[in-house]
């Protein structure tokens, strides 16, 4: 018989488990769902049954629904969306049966953990955890006698003495590479995209949410020196910047670097990452590739972590091709070609060159804004540069890479991002999308040296981050709100645990447990007091043990008398053990004499506590079973 | 376990004096052994006294009998003050009091004020008369018997004097056969004249030692506190006091110690304790009745 709390507990479970996974669910299933749990509560409130047959023709409609749509959305969700169907519909289909419960427990227990595939946030981990708890409440519930069914709240206390275990098991516990990964198809690109184009990086730079975040070993850089490249693009057609596709892996260079930090990129599905200038040492799951670039080994869909070492200064030209590469210049935009044959003229070195650039950008009267003109697909650099003078990074990049490869100096654009802010309580850098910025790189003395227009036109964009697109009475309402305030207060607070929950947690991996092994081994003091601990543990545990036994002994034994000698007649409650005995040996002549010596032997154990006369008691009652067995 | 065997040898005797009564015989001595006073209680004519001389007889120790009438007062018990002409003083002349076994036979006869007398010396083991103390000889007890309550001429034991007796024992009639051997052995002499002491003081006074050391396991002292714990939840008897678990542990020990064991059992608690539970449960109950310290023992599960 199912506990009468069951269901309706059951019920508010699968609703806070459809609100936790919405992100992976489609519009139309989460109204399914939520229609099957009504359905249900109805049904339940009413104590109709519902039939066998309904549900099965339901299942069979939401397989085919489902499969329809399977084309048309990620292939991990709609596994998702099956799970979560086929958990619904088995709750809709218990009224009473214990088997269907127990199974429908389980398929909870992995539904739950599936929205680990959807967000890590320490938030959404909490959730996670209050679910998994909700549902352990089930099974008790499924489980525990019918007198004890109240949920106490000592029982939490339970939940805390594990506690210490589920550390050191997450602490000790080998790390497994995934048994296997999944790639998500129709995921919404949150991070820089594959081309930059004129007017590219709008999207990012509206966008508030967290891009990554950098937490600094020992060094911090200026404000000004935080350009933090993701991506290079070194083909130009006109209107796009593309990527080369020639990515040739590079090693790092041993060198010593002058910045250590670490970082956690928020899962953006795409590879690149994100270093400073040149990249000296790096650790965790990374590579450099060609243009000093760095590059997960895979996709990142969750929350990564890694450490870099940089030296910041210039990124090094890594051969002959690069220099060649990046003069190419396809499409013309004539007016442009001819301003930078004219400075060129003037400025011999590269580096002069630069300065001219900067120069005639601060001269001109470019201004920088986030909604410029819409520019004709012809000769779009000439436009921006003479006649709107209106725009913001992509535009200043693309069009100062142009006049530098103009020039006959090699030239490429980089997108990334610029700055961030400083969060006071972590000491850490938080980067958002709307920091998503480019610049220029010019080859000189073998150094792709940086050069951002940007700086001239708009300087607050670079000191102070990107508040361009608010107006003053909105920047200071915010500030206030959100700097000073207490929720201000605590907000940032929020954000700084779960940053280290990112940190410590999400990033734990081999490498950080080889690594707290290693810290294991490097001091004696905690090796000898932990075997002094667990030896002095061991130590009490086998008191304890001991006491215990020597206890029950005497009361295993009375057990065992009573077995035995229940075939020959039982004993009364009040009866004492003697008075039973003789009883039975009056009884039973045949075994009279093994009787009188089993009553000897127990009353020397019992109550002269000999304790030696335990084995002869064993002994005559396993002749007395035996005898028992043979006769009858 | 010197004394053992005299004591056995002992109780045989007894037995050959009173016929068929083992365990009366057995639960009385045991009585003796654990220092407790012992009353006697049943229908004239019974043995009561019987049982008592030949215990004090038995015993070898200095005894002497008091009948308790009910014009007595607590100086023929106790013994008075006298002055003596020549010598200008008084001198103490101690009562029958003062032996090691008193037979205080018909003790209900007495009036309350003698009986409280004597049950004062019970408890103290002294004497007091004219502000001054004697101690009572050692070994002391006391066989007391009486007639049930609703003779004529009775006066009650109080229940805080009937809880001085360790144990209260009646003997009933005996069985046909019994009875008839008794009529047949009838020659005209009392069977108490062949009895020898088997025991000597220092024998009984080293088996009074040696019931102290009898060995009582926890999980006994266990079964015995719940014997007495049911007593004290149970409506329809007075509580047993500590002083009674007390008197019910030396009594096992005393039981054990009789059997020639080193160590005391549950069955012994079993044994003794109706005889020493009844009266302290049911004050009024008289002669054969055990039912309520029966019936205690049949709520109390036993595991041992």
């Amino acid at each position: 018989m199912l506990n009468p709390a069951f269901i309706p507990t059951a019920l508010l479970l699968q609703l806070m488990l459809l609100a936790l996974l919405q992100e992976g669910l489609s519009w139309w299933s989460s109204l399914v769902l939520i229609g099957i749990l009504l359905f249900k509560y109805i049904s339940f409130k009413a104590q109709q049954k519902v039939r066998m047959m309904t549900i099965n023709a339901l299942a069979v409609m939401l397989c085919l629904l489902l499969l329809s749509q399977l084309w048309q959305q990620d292939m991990q969700d709609s596994m998702l969306q099956l799970l979560f169907f086929s958990a619904a519909l088995r709750l809709f289909s218990i009224h009473s049966e214990l088997q269907h419960a127990k199974k429908l427990l389980w398929v909870q227990y992995f539904l739950i953990t599936t929205g680990f595939m959807l967000n890590q946030s320490l938030w959404f981990a909490s959730a996670v955890f209050l679910l998994f708890f909700c549902n352990l409440y089930l099974h008790y519930l499924l489980f525990a006698p019918v007198q004890q069914r109240q949920f106490r709240w000592t029982d939490i206390r339970l939940l805390l003495w594990v506690m210490p275990l589920c550390i050191a098991l997450f602490v000790l516990f080998p790390r497994l590479p995934p048994l296997w990964q999944t790639e998500r198809q129709h995921q919404a690109q949150t991070g820089l995209a594959d081309e930059l184009s004129l007017g590219g990086l709008e999207r990012l730079v509206q966008n508030d949410s967290l891009a990554f975040r950098v937490e600094f070993a020992d060094e911090k850089p200026a404000q000004h020196e935080l350009y933090w490249r993701a991506k290079v693009f070194e083909t130009f057609n006109g209107q796009d910047w593309l990527p080369d596709l020639q990515r040739a892996s590079q090693p790092p260079l041993a060198t010593p670097g002058r910045y250590r930090y670490q970082l956690v990129v928020e899962p953006h599905f795409q590879r690149s990452l994100f270093s400073l200038g040149q990249v000296s040492q790096l650790q965790g799951q990374v590579q450099t590739v060609a243009a000093g670039l760095i590059e997960s080994r895979q996709q990142i869909s969750r929350r990564f972590s890694y450490s870099l070492t940089s030296n910041g200064s210039a990124v090094a030209q890594q051969n002959p091709e690069e220099a060649k590469r990046n003069l190419v210049l396809r499409h013309t935009n004539p007016q442009a070609s001819a301003l930078a044959h004219q400075l060129k003229q003037q400025h011999r070195t590269a580096s002069g060159y630069a300065q001219a650039l900067y120069q005639y950008f601060e001269q001109q009267q470019f201004s920088y804004s986030l909604r410029p003109p819409v520019l004709n697909q012809q000769a779009q650099v000439d436009q921006f540069l003479f006649q709107h003078k209106v725009g913001f990074c992509g535009h200043y990049a693309s069009a100062a890479a142009y006049l530098f490869r103009a020039a006959g100096i090699p030239a490429r654009v980089v997108a990334g991002y610029q700055g961030g802010v400083w969060q006071a309580q972590g000491d850490y850098l938080q980067v958002l999308q709307k920091d998503a910025h480019a610049w220029v790189e010019y080859l000189e003395d073998g150094y792709w040296r940086r050069f951002d227009a940007t700086v001239i036109v708009a300087p607050l964009r670079l000191t102070q981050g990107l508040s361009d697109a608010l107006s003053l009475s909105e920047r200071q309402f915010l500030d206030q709100f959100f700097q000073r305030g207490v929720l201000g207060h605590w907000l940032q607070q929020l954000e700084w645990l779960d940053y280290y929950w990112s940190v410590w947690v999400l990033s734990f991996d081999q490498t950080e447990q080889r690594f707290i092994w290693h810290y294991f081994k490097t001091m004696p003091w905690l090796w000898i007091g932990g075997s002094i601990m667990t030896s002095l543990l061991l130590v009490l545990v086998i008191y304890l043990w001991l006491q215990r036994s020597n206890q029950s002994q005497n009361v295993l034994l009375r057990q065992r008398i009573l077995k035995v000698l229940r075939p020959y007649g039982e004993k009364a409650d009040y009866q004492s053990m003697e008075s039973y005995l003789r009883q039975l040996i009056q009884l039973y002549p045949l075994q009279a004499t093994k009787l009188n010596e089993l009553l000897s032997a127990y009353q020397q154990f019992e109550f002269a506590e000999q304790l030696e006369q335990l084995q002869q008691c064993r002994k005559l009652l396993h002749q007395l079973a035996k005898h028992n067995s043979t006769v009858g | 376990m010197a004394g053992i065997q005299a004591l056995q040898q002992l109780e045989q005797k007894l037995n050959q004096v009173i016929l068929g009564k083992p365990q009366a015989v057995r639960l009385a001595l045991c009585c003796l052994l654990s220092e407790g006073h012992l009353l006697i209680e049943d229908l004239p004519g019974l043995g009561k006294t019987t049982l008592a001389h030949a215990l004090a007889l038995s015993l070898g120790v200095h005894y002497k009998r008091v009948q308790f009438t009910n014009d007595m007062l607590p100086a023929d018990l106790l013994g008075q003050s006298v002055f003596l002409r020549d010598t200008q003083e008084f001198q103490f002349r101690s009562g029958p009091i003062f032996s090691q076994i008193l037979l205080a036979d018909e003790i209900n006869r007495a009036s309350p004020r003698t009986q409280s007398a004597l049950l004062e010396a019970m408890e103290e083991k002294q004497v007091s008369v004219d502000g001054l103390s004697y101690a009572l000889p050692k070994p002391f007890f006391v066989i007391a018997t009486q007639n049930p309550l609703f003779h004529a001429g009775t006066n009650a034991l109080p229940e805080s004097q009937l809880d001085r007796f360790l144990m209260r024992l009646a003997l009933g009639f005996p069985d046909l056969q019994t009875e008839k051997l008794i009529l047949q052995q009838d020659q005209g002499q009392s069977r108490l004249e062949g009895l020898n002491p088997c025991l000597n003081e220092q024998q009984l006074l080293l088996l009074q030692q040696q019931v102290v050391q009898i060995k009582v396991s926890d999980a006994l002292l266990d079964y015995l506190l719940a014997l007495v714990t049911q007593s004290r939840q149970q409506q329809d008897c007075l509580p047993l006091s500590p002083r009674a678990a007390k008197a019910l542990l030396r009594a096992s020990k005393a039981f054990a110690l009789m059997s020639g064991r080193h160590y005391a059992t549950a069955e012994d608690v079993q044994q003794v304790f109706p005889s020493v539970a009844e009266h302290r449960l049911n004050p009024g109950s008289s002669r054969d009745n055990q039912s309520l310290s029966l019936q205690l023992l049949r709520k109390v599960p036993c595991p041992l």
